[in-house]
């Protein structure tokens, strides 16, 4: 697992970091919008610790705006494709929560990390359809969707959303 | 007492689609001021299509799953032929794709193999929200109706030939490349639009679609392909009726339907029984495949109609959610204690719109029964900019899918209209 997300790191190297500044997310209400420059965690993995690819990023020289929002901070990348990633990470460093929106449905197992295999079992179970993957675990709530080159999904940890944190702001 | 049930119910169907007219009165979604609606019996270019169990009823019944038989034949045979069943009907992709295990030894060394611009076999990773499927493209003669479309690309999922999956293709969530985990024989992909990657394939690599892989195994690298080597929607390649599709389902009853029958007509405006009527809302679409959709105030830019989404799926704070199913198989639904009527309008990228209401029941007492086919079950969905009616909205209303570029009934798609 560690030599593969490794491997993505590098591919990450033809990531575009966009910055978030000036973009209206409908984030918490009334929080005070903190821009700066901060190095930003490219790519990490639901639940996944933020700094630990702090190296990774070093490595690539990549450097990136992301927005703090009272308590975490939203980092939006867009890849070749064209599909957007964000994630979530709380003041602890911790990714609480991925999304993505896009022609092209990202490397799941990157976004997800440690939980892929819990989201992989859950699509495996019979449900309708190939457009739609809903997922309501404990530890993992997962909404897939769309139609082809038009997808959009996000996950969640519910045990790692910051105190207070609004389900409606992640988006 | 389920079978009785379930025969009263397809009986009722039964006779509703025979008296054609399926009646916008009794239906859950009606649109303001539509007529009554007119399923296209047998013709040259219509298909039965049935909403059951699929292939899998007697183990894992699927549900709102729409599926018609399909010809598929070497090229240029009359001979090495198969009819296949159980393939479903997606209005949210392009391009024919067939379980291999379900294809004859025959008709497998009959379809001829698309090469890459390397000379190696060319095989496909299809992306889906809860998983992929991989195999290799290959072309043939669909036969759909009356309807043929020559030498057209389709992929065939799992054929034993291409198993080393690259990493890109398999991180997409689960495998689907057999009949129990695809949950059909096949999907026949009838959207708005041609190509299943269009020119993003052509231009760069950039989507992991379409893969070079050496025969008889060895490391697959991406490639670039063409337009006419990508998996195509075979109505565009029909020699008539190749403007697009109409998805024509009956109306249910509240409680579901142990099945329903309707039909899947190719071509618009171009035979007796295809033509847009006065009253029909033409929705353009974006290239992709949106309208806007504005429901409890809030209008949904990223919206869309897929008879590939077997609920309707939508953000609603104040509707009750449940968590229907346990372990693996749990999941969220909605599930009002009584049913909820609501509305919604639909506005194409045309500035046309249409005010639909429609119904939620609550899905623990529906997905309770036997049924297979409910206009009223809907759920949360993943992309907070969009509201999806999928089957559900499709009973009791015939929806247009218009095909990019080509004209249809006075308008050139991509659209949908009902």
């Amino acid at each position: 697992m560690h030599n593969r997300a490794l491997a993505i790191c590098t591919q990450g190297i033809t990531m575009k970091l966009l910055t978030l500044k000036g973009r209206t997310l409908g984030l918490a209400l009334g929080a005070a919008l903190l821009t700066g420059s901060v190095t930003v965690p490219v790519y990490a993995a639901l639940g996944g610790d933020a700094t630990s690819v702090d190296a990774d990023v070093q490595k690539m020289k990549g450097q990136a705006r992301a927005q703090a929002v009272s308590g975490y901070t939203v980092n939006e990348i867009t890849l070749p494709s064209g599909t957007t990633v964000r994630e979530y990470v709380s003041s602890e460093g911790k990714v609480f929560a991925v999304t993505w929106k896009g022609p092209v449905v990202p490397d799941m197992q990157q976004m997800l990390g440690t939980y892929f295999e819990e989201a992989k079992a859950a699509a495996a179970a019979p449900h309708g359809g190939h457009n739609h993957l809903n997922v309501d675990h404990p530890d993992l709530v997962l909404r897939s969707g769309g139609h082809m080159r038009a997808w959009a999904g996000k996950a969640y940890v519910p045990s790692l959303l910051p105190p207070n944190f609004n389900l409606g702001d992640i988006q | 007492m389920r079978s009785i049930y379930s025969l009263i119910l397809a009986a009722l169907v039964s006779l509703t689609v025979l008296a054609g007219c399926g009646g916008s009165g009794n239906g859950d979604l009606s649109t303001s001021g539509s007529g009554s609606q007119t399923i296209a019996p047998a013709a040259n270019n219509v298909v039965t299509m049935t909403v059951n169990g699929g292939p899998l009823a007697s183990t894992a019944p699927n549900f709102n799953i729409p599926y018609v038989s399909v010809t598929v034949c070497a090229h240029g045979s009359t001979s090495n032929c198969q009819t296949i069943d159980n393939i479903q009907v997606d209005t949210g992709s392009y391009g024919l794709r067939l379980i291999s295990s379900v294809v004859s030894s025959s008709l497998l060394s009959g379809l001829t193999q698309v090469n890459a611009s390397t000379g190696s076999p060319l095989v496909e990773c299809t992306q889906f929200a809860d998983g992929y499927s991989w195999g290799s493209v290959r072309t043939a003669d669909v036969q759909i109706s009356g309807e043929t479309a020559a030498n057209v690309p389709i992929q065939l999922i799992g054929d034993s030939g291409f198993t080393n999956i690259p990493g890109a293709c398999s991180s997409g969530l689960t495998q689907e490349d057999t009949v129990e985990t695809f949950g059909a024989n096949g999907i026949l992909g009838v959207g708005p639009f041609v190509q299943d990657c269009s020119t993003a394939c052509v231009d760069s690599t950039t989507y992991p679609y379409y893969w070079s892989c050496p025969t008889g195994g060895g490391t697959c690298s991406q490639v670039q392909v063409t337009l006419a080597q990508e998996v195509s929607n075979p109505v565009y390649y029909f020699t008539t009726d190749n403007n697009g599709v109409i998805v024509e389902l009956p109306s249910i009853a509240d409680a579901g339907a142990a099945s329903a029958t309707g039909s899947l007509v190719f071509g618009i405006g171009t035979e007796s029984n295809n033509a847009l009527s006065s009253g029909t809302k033409v929705l353009t679409t974006d290239d992709s495949g949106y309208i806007t959709i504005t429901f409890n105030g809030t209008a949904y830019t990223e919206s869309y109609i897929d008879s590939g989404s077997n609920l309707l799926y939508f953000v609603d704070n104040s509707l009750t959610q449940c968590t229907l199913g346990s372990g693996s198989n749990a999941e969220s639904f909605f599930c009002p204690s009584s049913e909820q009527s609501l509305s919604a309008t639909n506005q194409g990228q045309n500035g046309a719109t249409s005010t639909v209401n429609f119904q939620v029941a609550n899905a623990q007492t529906q997905l309770n029964t036997s049924n297979t086919a409910f206009d009223n079950v809907a759920a949360p969905n993943s992309n907070s900019m969009s509201f999806d009616f999928g089957v559900p909205f499709f009973y009791g209303r015939n929806i247009y899918v218009a095909i990019a570029s080509m004209a249809a009934g006075g308008t050139t798609g991509p659209y949908f209209a009902y």
